[in-house]
């Protein structure tokens, strides 16, 4: 791994588009670090990315066992929203016509 | 740096501030992703933890006895991913729904980079869906809405939002734990 020594306001350049600059260091060791890079390049902290990874996985592997919870949470949320929308009251119509035939198909 | 197209920044901004549903109007709200134009959907980039999958089918899970939209759906791949032993299987199945049933008035607050990244001009172009957790037993089970899946419901292009800040910073769980309701009322 290459490291390199940087004071507050000095910049690294990674290929041509992306500038890293160190923008402030605290007495307690935190670095602020400023990213500048086209936006295709995801930019992310590392303990975030890693616990939605592994909420990921572990999320499929239950959707994917022999459950008929889901079915059944599934329809009694389908009739609250089925009540929800046979009340008068909102200010807004929900659900087009064209969205039914589509759940439909 | 960020480019902005054709369209007004303000417009942009008023994506950044986020995408809400409040009170009442929630659940009304949330049979609304279920039912997207495009029922294909397709990640702008893996989804995490699952290498090779990016393209997805959404399934409602429709009750025979009711033509009501569904709230719940299946989100399908459609590919087949490698495990890292070299395995080939086909791709995951995430149980998903509206964050907004899970909890009234959520929002999130996507930055100008993720919404310009999949088009989205206005927040009404976006559809949100959460993915849920089953866990054994039923009452364990969690929903994520800390990193929604957004989808532009125009295009079928979709993403799961990362946000920058940390779970307190934010304000939502990765696991966040299911209504009562949902989980207690038809238990086996």
């Amino acid at each position: 791994m290459l490291t390199l020594t940087r004071e507050p306001g000095e910049k690294i350049l990674v290929g041509d588009d992306i500038v890293i600059t160190v923008v402030s260091v605290s007495e307690n060791g935190r670095v602020r670090l400023g990213i500048e890079a086209p936006r295709q390049i995801r930019i992310d902290r590392e303990e975030v990315l890693e616990r939605i990874r592994s909420e990921n996985i572990e999320a499929a592997a239950g959707a994917a066992g022999p459950s008929s919870w889901a079915a059944r949470a599934a329809r009694r949320a389908n009739r609250q929203a089925s009540v929800a929308r046979a009340d008068p009251t909102p200010a807004r119509q929900p659900a087009e016509p064209r969205a039914t035939a589509a759940a439909g198909s | 740096m960020m480019q902005l197209g054709a369209n007004p920044p303000d417009h942009r901004r008023a994506c950044g501030r986020g995408l809400r549903s409040a009170g009442r109007s929630a659940l009304l709200e949330a049979v609304v992703p279920i039912t997207l134009g495009p029922r294909m959907v397709t990640f702008r980039r893996d989804v995490l933890g699952w290498a090779g999958a990016s393209h997805f089918v959404l399934e409602p899970l429709t009750d025979d006895a009711d033509d009501a939209p569904a709230v719940f759906a299946a989100l399908r791949c459609t590919d087949t991913v490698q495990l890292r032993g070299g395995q080939v299987v086909p791709g995951p199945v995430f149980l998903v729904a509206p964050p907004g049933l899970f909890a009234p008035g959520y929002q999130v607050p996507l930055d100008e980079r993720f919404a310009e990244s999949l088009d989205l001009i206005v927040p009404d172009d976006a559809a949100l869906l959460a993915i849920v957790t089953q866990r054994n037993p039923l009452e364990r089970s969690t929903v994520n809405l800390f990193s929604p899946i957004v989808v532009n419901r125009h295009t079928g292009m979709a993403d799961q939002f990362v946000p920058a800040s940390s779970e307190a910073e934010v304000g939502w769980l990765v696991r966040t734990p299911l209504p009562s309701s949902l989980v207690t009322e038809d238990r086996d």
